[in-house]
């Protein structure tokens, strides 16, 4: 092995045993520190790759595999087993807190309501600030900021509760919006249904439930959302 | 097992409720599988997509679909190439259906390991901002540990093909991590058999 074949070798295959490879190292003192330059790029490469995975990743899957498994009839006992083990796995206190899981009622019925509401989809006439603050100001909520794009404004029943409700255009299609007050969300999360994609974030002591097409980054509507709507305190 | 259950918060069954045995060992099988390589299916799924709600259905989907043809797995010693080929896959069949933007995201803003290095922001950027064809067997190289051999079944490429893009983009990240350059400018040229 020459000094160029050792040197395609490390950025093709830095791990290799091969006999020569290690020999040519031991003897060729140049390609012995370019190999031990690779190796340091090697480690950051490799915490460079390392991106941090979602929190309970693996209990989420485990959990969406569990409610989709159509082969196994779960006894009464059992589904309120498993539905015991959402709640661990969601840490979330039943007490003033809904379970917003995929599978939970208030998910359920968040894609209940968008599909009642599929007619705030048709609007097209972009609605100003004051006409949204108008719709919205029975709800509690207070618009400060300039939320464009609005083609809905109105109310909601969610989880026993008055929420506001808008439709706002996203990047792809419209999206819905959801403000639910007085709901504990202890962390952001994903929902899904109806083949559409959701996101529940907590909100200012209540919780922002935004729903989407698969495509949809809904990270930017969160934030466009969340920086325009304050609950108005007694 | 049980006691990773656990550690996850996951409910065990009673053994009285529990479903029967052929279902329990593939219950057990499939868990295995997501507590041992969801983690890197997922930092698979983000290299690929570079977004992180979609790398999370990515991967969801993706442990659905094993989940149904688990059957089918009769190596479990393939296991990792069996769903890393099946997200593969699955992120095809998601970027036919919607061609998604996929760049909306700002690699300085994603949690990691040692984030706080600069040199691994950089290079975390850099890896982002390779071609797929490029960043997808270098992510497979780093983060599924594959060989060259392994990588070019799971992309079906020639060998020789693999080795090409393994070079120059470790090549590029290289010069990059030693500041020699700071943009990705390839030559799209490549050895294909």
């Amino acid at each position: 092995m020459n000094c160029l074949e050792f040197r395609r070798l490390v950025d093709t295959d830095p791990d290799t045993k091969a006999e020569e490879f290690i020999r040519h190292k031991a003897q060729c003192e140049s390609c012995a520190a370019f190999a031990s330059r690779a190796a340091r790029f090697c480690s950051t490469l490799s915490a460079a790759a390392r991106i941090e995975v979602p929190e309970n990743l693996a209990s989420r899957v485990l959990l969406r595999q569990s409610f989709s498994d159509s082969r196994v009839l779960f006894s009464r006992r059992s589904a309120l087993a498993l539905a015991a083990s959402i709640t661990v796995v969601a840490g979330l206190a039943l007490s003033g807190t809904y379970l917003l899981r995929p599978a939970d009622p208030l998910a359920q019925e968040i894609f209940t309501r968008i599909r009642q509401a599929s007619d705030t989809f048709e609007y097209k006439t972009l609605l100003d600030n004051q006409a949204v603050a108008e719709a919205l100001a029975p709800v509690g909520l207070d618009l400060t900021g300039k939320l464009e794009k609005v083609t809905y404004a109105g109310q909601s029943m969610l989880g026993g509760k008055l929420a506001g409700h808008i439709v706002i255009q996203g990047e792809w299609a419209p999206c819905t919006v959801f403000l639910v007050p007085e709901i504990n969300v202890a962390s952001k999360y994903t929902i899904h249904g109806d083949n559409l994609k959701g996101v529940v974030v907590p909100f200012d002591g209540g919780a922002l439930v935004i729903v989407g097409s698969p495509e949809e980054s809904l990270e930017p509507v969160v934030e466009r959302v969340k920086s325009s709507f304050r609950w108005r305190r007694a | 097992m049980e006691e990773t259950r656990r550690k996850l918060g996951l409910f065990t069954l009673k053994p009285s409720l529990r479903r029967p045995i052929a279902m329990e060992k593939a219950q057990q099988r499939f868990e295995k599988l997501v507590l041992a390589l969801s983690s890197d299916m997922y930092r698979y799924a983000f290299f690929l997509c570079r977004n992180e709600d979609l790398a999370e259905d990515l991967v969801q989907e993706t442990y659905m679909r094993a989940w149904r043809f688990l059957g089918s797995l009769r190596d479990e010693s393939k296991a990792k190439s069996w769903l890393f080929t099946t997200l593969r896959r699955e992120f095809a069949r998601q970027f036919e259906r919607y061609q998604p933007r996929f760049d909306d995201v700002d690699p300085d803003l994603l949690p990691g390991e040692r984030s706080s290095q600069l040199e691994v922001l950089v290079i975390r950027r850099a890896m982002l901002g390779l071609p797929l064809k490029y960043r997808e067997p270098i992510v497979l190289q780093v983060i599924g540990g594959y060989s060259g051999e392994e990588i070019a079944n799971v992309l079906g490429v020639p060998r020789a093909t693999v080795n090409t893009r393994l070079f120059r983009a470790r090549q590029r990240l290289r010069k990059i991590f030693e500041g020699g350059v700071s943009d990705i400018d390839f030559d799209e040229t490549e050895v294909s058999s």
